[in-house]
């Protein structure tokens, strides 16, 4: 798993600050800007970098792991979303101060267990499956969402 | 006289700096790298056979060679035809400079050959896994915001004061010149990009050895930047104050200079025992 290989290193006797590393494996089948998001919350719940701390620019995170910087960008987007990251213009990336709280909270589980609740309520106001599907299917297409 | 005697001794010394010493030290450390991470252990770091970098060690040695011979001969040319000139008199001020050139030829491609090495590299690489830093590469955590804004502020220096000695005439030599460090800086401004967030060259390159190696390409390319517009007043000074015959001694001791801080600084700051060579090892098969 990428979680797994994350590993610490520091720049030697230059002073410099602590040096966390990332890999990812392009023939992983996660997708990469997953294995990214997964490393880079990782990281921040072992403390291997802290609320605060910048991050490196997308340009160079694509160019030093050799991907195109709109997975990098999109794995981001999403770090940021789930306030995990935050971008303050040309200052940069930088850690957010709740990355903690919210690298440790499973969006997908979030998301699954609230689609649960509301299923569970249309079935018993007598919705069927198929009614229920296009429910679903008008409302990701609605121009709301 | 006195300073045909000053010249020897200056341009003896570029000759030994650039075309001996520096050499030497390479060729030291090339032999050191072949012998300490030898091809069976590191196949990584051989792209090519063994065979064809000794080789090209052997070129780079024999050309070094061929360019001491050839300054042992000017420095004999100029003795010879120097003697109808008075020691305050402008005589051969191009001399170091051109030969100076001449004499990074062996430097610039051993940098070609080491970015043909990079280029099989990256072919031969089949590792699916790509590691990378979580550390932003910044201008300013290499180099120091003083350095930066000196370096500038030098640029703009030279500027106005060779315009100020020319009463603010923009002459062909003045727009030259200004034309040479825009030049020279707009590459500086390119190479510094690449270092700090450009694709690394060598695809198995340690993270902290990357980061090394930007921050003496930084550190060298702002000593570079002030040396240039450094030299550049030297010599709008001593044409201004008449006093040409120094030039021949300043273009000297500035490409000695410059050598000092590329080849020299590259030499002390990326050292062998502090670069990760185990990323060279060949990858251990799983059955």
């Amino acid at each position: 798993m990428p979680q797994d290989r994350c590993t610490i290193t520091t720049h030697g006797t230059t002073g410099a600050p602590i040096n966390m590393e990332i890999t990812i494996d392009i023939e992983d089948p996660m997708p990469l800007f997953t294995q990214l998001v997964e490393q880079i919350k990782s990281a921040i719940v072992n403390s291997k970098i802290k609320p605060g701390d910048s991050l490196p620019s997308i340009r160079q995170l694509a160019n030093d792991l050799e991907l195109n910087s709109k997975t990098v960008a999109k794995a981001y987007k999403l770090l940021e979303r789930d306030l995990v990251i935050q971008s303050k213009g040309y200052r940069g990336t930088f850690v957010h101060p709740e990355a903690l709280v919210n690298s440790k909270m499973d969006m997908n589980a979030e998301v699954l267990a609230q689609l649960n609740q509301a299923i569970s309520a249309c079935k018993n106001a007598g919705v069927t499956d198929s009614e229920i599907r296009i429910a679903f299917s008008n409302a990701m297409n609605s121009k709301n969402n | 006289m006195s300073i045909h005697i000053l010249f020897y001794a200056l341009f003896l010394s570029q000759i030994i700096l650039i075309s001996y010493y520096y050499p030497t030290q390479i060729i030291k450390r090339i032999e050191s790298v072949i012998k300490s991470f030898p091809p069976e252990n590191y196949p990584k770091l051989y792209p090519e056979s063994i065979e064809k970098v000794i080789a090209a060690k052997v070129r780079y040695q024999l050309l070094n060679q061929i360019i001491i011979v050839i300054g042992l001969i000017l420095m004999g040319v100029y003795a010879f035809m120097s003697k109808d000139y008075d020691g305050d008199q402008k005589f051969a001020e191009g001399l170091p400079l051109m030969f100076g050139m001449v004499q990074f030829i062996p430097f610039m491609m051993i940098e070609i050959s080491g970015f043909r090495q990079f280029k099989l590299m990256r072919k031969a690489n089949k590792s699916t896994s790509r590691t990378a830093g979580l550390t932003p590469r910044k201008l300013f955590d290499y180099v120091s915001p003083i350095s930066v804004i000196t370096a500038i502020i030098l640029i703009f220096g030279y500027v106005l004061f060779d315009l100020y000695i020319h009463n603010f005439n923009f002459t062909g030599d003045i727009i030259i010149k200004i034309i040479t460090l825009s030049l020279v800086h707009a590459l500086f401004i390119a190479l510094a990009i690449g270092q700090l967030s450009g694709k690394r060259l060598d695809p198995h390159q340690a993270v902290k050895d990357r980061s090394q190696q930007a921050g003496f390409s930084l550190q060298s390319m702002v000593a570079v930047s002030m040396l240039v517009s450094l030299f550049f007043i030297a010599n709008s000074a001593v044409d201004f104050f008449q006093l040409g015959y120094l030039e021949i001694l300043i273009n000297s001791i500035y490409f000695q200079v410059i050598a000092f801080c590329g080849i020299g600084g590259m030499l002390r700051t990326i050292r062998l025992d502090n670069t990760n060579f185990d990323v060279y090892k060949a990858e251990k098969v799983t059955a």
